[in-house]
């Protein structure tokens, strides 16, 4: 066997998009990496981040993300799985990641050895995950820990870019086919340092003046045993290969996708119900064998003439029935165009969620929710994605911003889930809708006008002085009424004209007169009033 | 129509108040208020002040009357406030608060429903019924709340209006409230500022307090700005009279002045068969005749006549019996303490064996010290040795109570960097931004600069606001970096000063008579069992409060070391070896030692007090102190003040007789003489300020507060037109009054007062007399009383050979945990003892560890490693500190063998169960007879090197290891092993640079091991480089630290192209060239100090 490590020094600087900046990834406020722009301004690892500002004045520092390197390194892993069905990811006890790849399989596959590393070169360097590529060295060993290990010190072969990351390893090149070399040779002059193991450990090796690994394995066992825990000796062990070096295989993610080809051409929609039928049952009987719900599914049709059409469609709540996913199809199908027969239906579907086995409170919404789902999903179908909205409220004293509108999407549905529809206000004397923009009202006679009847103030004032730091607002809120009495116009003409002194004595017993109630302000710093709001 | 604003939140209710107590009270009187209650929650920590800002005003002829009071919030969300109508209800208050704060941690308080009937029994209270918002709170505890206070006599219903969108509804619900329980109702106003204008830094202030950016804040922030000291007319719209009306009934009620509090010092200090002042007398003349051998010289006699009869005017007897007795202790208990500041100037104090200053050998000022017209208590600060301070600290404690002794608190406040951190994250700014500004503050007063930062810094991409065009007070339309900038600059600048948590003062006690908690409310401090009281050391002096400062100082640990050290050379000094010589002490230490004083001269003074600095061993040599009143202008001298004043020059000038001295008439004459015509001591600068510009006593008296609290509020300015105006009006020249304002100004904090300074000058003649008569154990008590001083143990056992002083390395079987001091057999009276480095400097080695080695050691030497960790019980990491320190070498051969052994020691079952440090006597004896049973059974047991050699470190690993686990090294200098290599082999060493010319260009390489930027020095920054051969001192121009920025911050070994400066025997190194050297060292990673 013959395994090939992929080291990936940048990886922590290449999750993020190359940038013109000088830019440092730092872990514990310390420099792990940086780019070349930050180390021709003197950055290197090591350095600190306060002192980084200090040399840089336009340094970017960014924290470290392992979550994201992780990922990355699964898409990677997936790629790579094309060269060797034996991948593993690998991470190291100092977070490093690789990607390991048995090769001595593939070896005559790929026309040897040589072939093989170029294609996998040339898939890292020239890769749609990085603008950049990847900087990469390769390990070559008969166990996985030595092939990791030559990997990171850079000994074995190496066809790294020119790009160069500091604070990554050095490259040094090695065009021979590197399959020949004496490997272990390499290993046993590894600086101690490399060992992939606890750094208690190398500390307690360099303490007793070991340098080189061929140092420590020249030992007779049983002093090491004697001197270090069971997992270190394990670990010289599996290096060596004396031991197996068990792995958890690295398996690409599972997708449904299925085709039906039509030899005659399907040249109706009435055509095209059997087979999508079909193929629907054939995705349920997957998501059913499996206990998954999916959340989007995707129809592709092809015509004779290659041409293609494809319906997306993504759903608000995960699925696995076969009646609501034929009946959100249909609708979309209603809009295919049918002026040339289709030769390919092919649907798949790549987003899975487990099917959920929690018991549901009697009484939860969750039915509820579920049905509202199914038609948002078919309002949407029907009229498409921006068709929908949603109330969104946000604390806040500013109306427009506590109240405001956005687009119907996932968030909207687990409230109703888990019953937080309950809107966040306090203040009963708000209306609940808002105008988009609040509408200037007239004066005449020192009397507010809207729609050339006279406003009288009811309620307030309720006095709003916030968001000073963007835009300095103060307002005095009053809730107006349209009267629709004329008797009662005589009652109220008491009421003091300059509004914003009013007592708030007046109170709910004269709602009765009242032909409707208004939310209005008047804008103590443009001196205007304004209509915000109507009361139902 | 009046009104009284009964419920008003200062800037003391912390991250919450937006306004200073004293901003406050000016605004209510500004308004014509007749009463003001600062009614902090949980705290009285604010009222001192307002108290203070009151009587000024009062004199001013403006009247308005300071309620003291309290807010405390209660269960049902609801807010209750006491208001103190008397004394007594002034000390049910302060019990009250003390109780409750007591029960929780630092900063918070508990109050329980039950105390406020029994312990808040009659005071006012306003009841103001909350929102009730809060879920978690039953409608329940509001009737509880309700119920019982309903049998509260004094109680009122609060109804405060802020323009809220439910004013209308909680005055119905007060309005039902009050007349179910049958309660007067009041307004009040919930007053969190003292103008409308100061909402953003209310809102800040919470975001601070929160943690969040303001953005975020939603609703948790106030919806508008009328939680503020409103005008009468707008009052007098928006409330019923008659709950207008009500506020004034209840200031009416109210009459309690922090005025009446009485301060009673303890009594029980003083025998029953006589009264304080008579005690005072007998205790003083005791202290006279010893002091003088019972022959009190006349003047002596007049002046402690002088002294006792204004003590016994002012009442402060017991203030003196109170710190005689904690000083008594302390010598009882062999504590080294000596007091210092202007008590210095007190014969009595002198005589009580409080201070150490013999009066005729300075200016002693009495006045400086107590005076009739100034009515402020004395200062006494008495310094303990720093490691034993805790056993007078709990002497205290222990004799008055807690219940009567609680430190003073330091009012912690917002500065520029913590103000520009916390504004920054409230204004959702990148803390990157925030860092690089409070790294860089001169862009201070440069509001353009401000801007420049924040373009560069790319600052919108932080701020979610796209439309952000107003800034809040302008109104003008402003792009996003400009407004933010002004924002954030407003906010800073008003942020500034105000208090952020109160912490415990550095050892101000306060001790009474009665219980303490009756006079100002207690707190628990962070640090177990310790308590603080609400107020700082201004508040307790505004009040005339006497204080006893209990500080620490390192100095007095080392010097007792040393005189311990000293006391066991073998029979030196005495004039026939026959009998035994008295002990050293300090009293005994001969005066005008000359070899001292010639020591001094020389710049010798690494390690001695106050003069070790780089500064101060610059200017010795130009000094050349022969005097002890030299030492005394020698440390007040290089001091900021004298320095930023440009005194230093002239001085040294006309002491070396280059310059004439002179004075402007016989009045400065007086005052300057001492110091050769140049203002150094505050004293000096106080007096010149009465008798050149005319300056009243008070006047002068207002200057000195002025000048301490300089830099904090600036108040300094105010003086400086009348200060220069009453000079040039008396035909002082203008450049002399300019500079003398200048002195008053690096005064500020680090002036020091003549007697101050004479305290201090006596523990540097002391130190440096033991430094030059026994120099080892100087080095040793020194290494043995770190951290403290200037210098690392590193350097100071450079120092020490340098001394051809034999330092002998740690070694576990020859080494106590202290550094020690070792005589040959042939040891002669005149040479030195051989130093052996302590198992101390052994980083990560406890001191339990250090004393069960010496203890095990003392039963019989070890004889393998196995037997020092079985007999010494050593832990892994108790070895590992060990073995990395080279501590083993001598039973095992080296550091390499002795890890290879050690790693195998932990598979031989070790014989006895580790056991902690704590462990008592009795178990330590036990396990001393068990330790020896093991090494006599299993004394070949342990061979744990398995037939394997290890081979040696090399010589550059092995300093490296003693770098980095002791700190130093007694095997070759790093540099010593560079200099074989170009191109240090080509560089001058620190001895060569004495033999150099001035201006002549050299080159030098060495160590970093300090970076100073004083702020003295106009930007300059001094490097030290310490080579095998000394420390060389190099200056780097502002020009160059731009050049060199890199080599600067990042080099650890540095070569340096320049130029020497010299000046008598001061050599310094005007830095061209920085050369980084760093990779050179090969991994001896050697951590760099930095003094700022």
């Amino acid at each position: 066997m013959y395994w090939l490590c992929i080291y990936l020094p940048a990886l922590p600087l290449e999750v993020f998009e190359p940038s013109k900046q000088a830019v440092a990834i730092i872990e514990n406020q310390q420099v792990l990496l940086c780019n070349d722009v930050a180390a021709k301004q003197g950055i290197e690892p090591g350095l600190t981040a306060s002192t980084s500002l200090a040399l840089s004045s336009t340094i970017v520092l960014i924290n470290r993300e392992p979550e994201k390197e992780q990922q990355l390194i699964k898409h990677l892993a997936e790629q790579i799985y094309q060269f060797s069905s034996q991948v593993v990811a690998y991470k190291n006890h100092n977070q490093e990641q690789s990607v390991l790849l048995e090769i001595g399989s593939s070896l005559r596959l790929f026309n040897g050895a040589d072939s093989l590393l170029k294609k996998l070169h040339t898939m890292l360097y020239k890769n749609p995950l990085s603008e950049t590529g990847f900087q990469h060295f390769f390990g070559l060993a008969q166990t996985i820990k030595a092939a990791e290990l030559l990997a990171r010190c850079s000994k074995g072969y190496s066809l790294a870019q020119e790009k160069t990351y500091h604070g990554a390893e050095n490259k040094k090149k090695h065009t021979h086919p590197f399959v020949q070399h004496n490997h272990w040779h390499d290993v046993m002059q590894a600086p101690v340092q490399k060992l992939d193991c606890q750094e208690k450990i190398i500390r307690q090796c360099l303490d007793m003046g070991f340098n080189k690994i061929g140092e420590i394995l020249a030992l007779p066992t049983s002093t090491l045993t004697k001197r270090f825990n069971l997992n270190f000796i394990n670990y010289l062990d599996k290096l060596q290969g004396k031991t197996q070096d068990p792995q958890i295989w690295f398996t690409p993610k599972e997708y449904f996708h299925r085709e039906i080809f039509s030899i005659d051409g399907l040249r109706s929609h009435a055509d095209l119900q059997q087979p999508i039928k079909k193929l629907l049952t054939m995705l349920c009987d997957y998501l059913l064998q499996r206990q998954l719900k999916c959340t989007d599914i995707t129809w592709i049709f092809t015509r004779f003439s290659k041409n293609k059409n494809t319906l997306e469609i993504n759903l608000s709540q995960p699925q696995s029935s076969y009646e609501n996913l034929l009946e959100l199809s249909k609708i979309h199908l209603d809009q295919l165009p049918m002026d040339s027969p289709v030769e390919n239906i092919f649907l798949s579907s790549k987003n899975f969620i487990k099917k959920n086995s929690r018991h549901t409170d009697l009484f939860s919404s969750h039915e509820k929710c579920g049905e509202f789902s199914l038609l948002a999903d078919k309002i949407k179908s029907k009229l498409g994605d921006m068709s929908l909205w949603q109330l969104k409220t946000k604390e806040s004293h500013l109306p427009e911003k506590s109240n405001s509108m956005e687009y119907f999407g996932k968030q909207y549905l687990n409230k109703i889930k888990n019953n937080e529809m309950n809107i966040v206000n306090d203040n009963d004397y708000r209306p609940a809708w808002l105008l988009q923009t609040p509408v200037p009202l007239k004066e005449k006679n020192k009397c507010l006008l809207f729609n050339n009847n006279k406003l009288h103030l009811i309620k307030g004032p309720e006095r709003i002085q916030c968001d000073w730091w963007s835009n300095r607002d103060s307002r005095d809120y009053f809730i107006a009424g349209l009267a629709n009495k004329s008797d009662y116009l005589k009652k109220t003409s008491s009421i003091n004209e300059n509004p914003n002194e009013q007592t708030i004595i007046n109170s709910y017993e004269n709602v009765g007169c009242w032909e409707s109630f208004y939310w209005i302000y008047y804008d103590r710093i443009k001196k205007t009033w304004y209509l915000q709001g109507e009361f139902s | 129509m009046s009104y009284a604003e009964l419920h008003c939140i200062s800037n003391f209710t912390f991250l919450r108040g937006a306004s200073r107590p004293e901003e406050l009270v000016n605004t209510a009187c500004e308004l014509g208020y007749q009463a003001i209650a600062i009614t902090d929650e949980c705290s009285l920590a604010g009222v001192v002040k307002a108290h203070v800002k009151a009587k000024q005003l009062e004199k001013e002829g403006r009247h308005i009357k300071l309620i003291i009071g309290s807010e405390f919030k209660l269960p049902d969300s609801s807010t209750l406030i006491a208001l103190a109508t008397n004394k007594s209800r002034y000390q049910e208050l302060s019990a009250f608060i003390t109780l409750c704060r007591k029960r929780s941690i630092k900063g918070e308080y508990q109050l329980l429903l039950n105390d406020l009937n029994i312990h808040l029994e009659h005071c006012l209270l306003i009841y103001v019924p909350g929102a009730n918002k809060n879920p978690l709170t039953s409608p329940n505890t509001s009737q509880d709340v309700q119920l019982l206070l309903s049998h509260h006599e004094n109680l009122w219903v609060g109804y405060q209006r802020l323009y809220q969108h439910d004013d209308e509804s909680r005055y119905q619900k007060a309005y039902q409230l009050a007349t179910t329980m049958n309660k007067p109702m009041v307004a009040c106003g919930n007053v969190h500022m003292h103008c409308h204008k100061r909402k953003p830094l209310q809102d800040t202030l919470t975001a601070i307090k929160k943690n969040t950016a303001l953005s975020l804040l939603g609703n948790q922030l106030f919806s508008n700005s009328e939680n503020y000291l409103r005008p009468l007319d707008k009052l007098k719209k928006i409330y019923p009279p008659a709950l207008l009306n009500e506020t004034l009934n209840i200031a009416d009620r109210c009459h309690f002045s922090l005025e009446e509090l009485r301060y009673e010092y303890p009594h029980e200090l003083v025998p029953p068969n006589l009264k304080a002042d008579q005690y005072l007398l007998q205790l003083v003349t005791q202290g006279a005749n010893k002091r003088w051998n019972n022959q009190v010289p006349e003047k002596i006699q007049q002046q402690i006549k002088r002294e006792l009869t204004l003590i016994k005017e002012l009442n402060y007897e017991y203030f003196f019996l109170t710190v005689h007795d904690i000083v008594c202790f302390a010598r009882q208990e062999n504590i080294l303490c000596q007091g210092r500041g202007s008590a210095a100037n007190s014969v009595v104090c002198y005589c009580l064996f409080i201070t150490e200053v013999d009066p005729s050998r300075i200016a002693v000022l009495f006045e400086r010290f107590i005076s009739k017209e100034r009515n402020e208590p004395p200062d006494i600060d008495v310094d303990f040795e720093h490691e034993r301070r805790e056993e007078v600290i709990q002497y205290i404690y222990k004799k008055y109570s807690r219940e009567r002794a609680a430190l003073a608190a330091t009012v912690i406040s917002y500065r520029s960097r913590s103000a520009i951190r916390d504004v920054g994250k409230a204004l959702g700014l990148n803390t990157q931004i925030t860092e690089k500004l409070s790294r860089s503050l001169g862009w201070w007063d440069k509001p353009d600069e401000l801007q420049q930062q924040f373009y560069k810094c790319g600052l919108d991409a932080d701020i979610n606001h796209p439309n952000l065009t107003h800034a809040y007070q302008s109104g003008k339309t402003h792009d996003n970096h400009a407004s933010i900038a002004t924002l954030f600059m407003q906010l800073v600048h008003e942020i500034m000063g105000f208090p952020r948590h109160l912490s415990q003062h550095v050892g101000g006690f306060i001790i009474s008579n009665g219980p303490l908690s009756r006079l100002v409310p207690i707190e628990n401090a962070s640090m177990p069992e310790r308590t603080v009281i609400q107020w700082d050391k201004d508040d307790i002096e505004a009040l005339g409060l006497l204080k006893v400062d209990i500080l620490a100082l390192g100095m007095l640990s080392a010097i007792q070391k040393m005189l311990a050290l000293a006391n066991n050379y073998p029979l030196k000094n005495t004039p026939n070896n026959s009998s035994t010589p008295p002990p050293i002490t300090l009293a005994s230490i001969p005066d005008g030692d000359r070899a001292t004083y010639d020591m001094l001269c020389n710049a010798d003074s690494i390690g001695v007090f106050q003069v070790e600095s780089r500064a101060q061993i610059a200017m010795l040599p130009r000094l050349k102190p022969r005097v002890f009143y030299d030492l005394v202008i020698q440390i007040a001298l290089v001091r900021p003040g004298p320095i930023q004043g440009e005194m230093v020059h002239p001085f040294l000038r006309r002491r070396e007789k280059r310059e004439p001295v002179s004075y402007e008439n016989e009045a400065i004459r007086t005052v300057l003489e001492r110091t050769l015509g140049v203002p150094i001591f505050q004293e000096q600068v106080i007096k010149l300020a009465m008798v050149a510009a005319g300056f009243s006593g008070g006047e002068a008296d207002q200057l000195r507060r002025a000048m301490a609290s300089w830099g904090k509020n600036g108040t300094l300015w105010q003086f400086r037109e009348k200060l220069l105006d009453g000079m040039l009006s008396r035909n002082y020249s203008k450049d002399f009054a300019e500079r003398i304002f200048e002195q008053m100004k690096g005064f500020g904090s680090y002036g020091f007062p003549e007697s101050h300074a004479a305290s201090f000058a006596l523990l540097v003649y002391v130190s440096a007399w033991l430094k030059c008569h026994y120099p080892a154990a100087f080095y040793a008590a020194l290494i043995n009383s770190q951290p403290m001083g200037f210098y690392s143990p590193s350097q100071l056992i450079q120092d020490a050979q340098r001394h051809h002083i034999d330092i002998l390395p740690i070694d576990v079987q020859l080494s106590d945990w202290d550094c020690s001091l070792h005589f040959s057999s042939t040891h002669k009276p005149l040479s030195q003892p051989a130093l052996r480095l302590g198992l101390r400097l052994v980083k990560g080695l406890s001191m339990a560890t250090g004393k069960r080695i010496e203890a095990a050691r003392a039963m019989h030497s070890f004889r393998h490693l196995a037997d020092v960790i079985e007999r010494a019980q050593l832990n892994q990491s108790d070895r590992l500190a060990l073995i990395r320190a080279d501590a083993t070498a001598s039973l095992s051969g080296h550091r390499h063998q002795s890890h290879w052994q050690n790693l195998a020691a932990d598979a031989e079952p070790i014989m006895y169960e580790r056991t902690n440090a704590n462990n008592n006597k009795t178990n330590q004896d036990n396990n001393r007879s068990k330790a020896s049973l093991a090494a006599n059974t299993h004394d070949t047991r342990q061979d744990l090197n398995d037939n394997i050699t290890l081979p040696e470190p090399s010589e550059i690993q092995d300093i490296q290891a003693d770098y980095r686990h002791t700190g130093l090294t007694l095997r070759r200098h790093p540099m010593a092993l560079l200099r074989e290599h170009p191109p240090f082999s080509r560089c001058k060493r620190c001895i060569d640079l004495n033999l150099l010319q001035h201006k002549r260009f050299v080159v030098i390489a060495g160590i970093v091991t300090g970076r100073q930027q004083p702020g003295t020095a106009s930007g300059v920054i001094f490097l030290t480089l310490e080579d095998e051969t000394g420390n060389i001192n190099v200056i780097v121009w502002k020009n160059r630290q731009e050049q060199y920025r890199e080599e600067l911050l990042k080099s650890k070994l540095l070569l340096i192209k320049g130029v020497v400066e010299r000046n008598a025997s001061v050599i310094h190194i005007i830095a061209g060239q920085l050369v980084d050297c760093s990779n050179a060292l090969q991994g001896l990673l050697l951590p760099s100090r930095d003094f700022h």
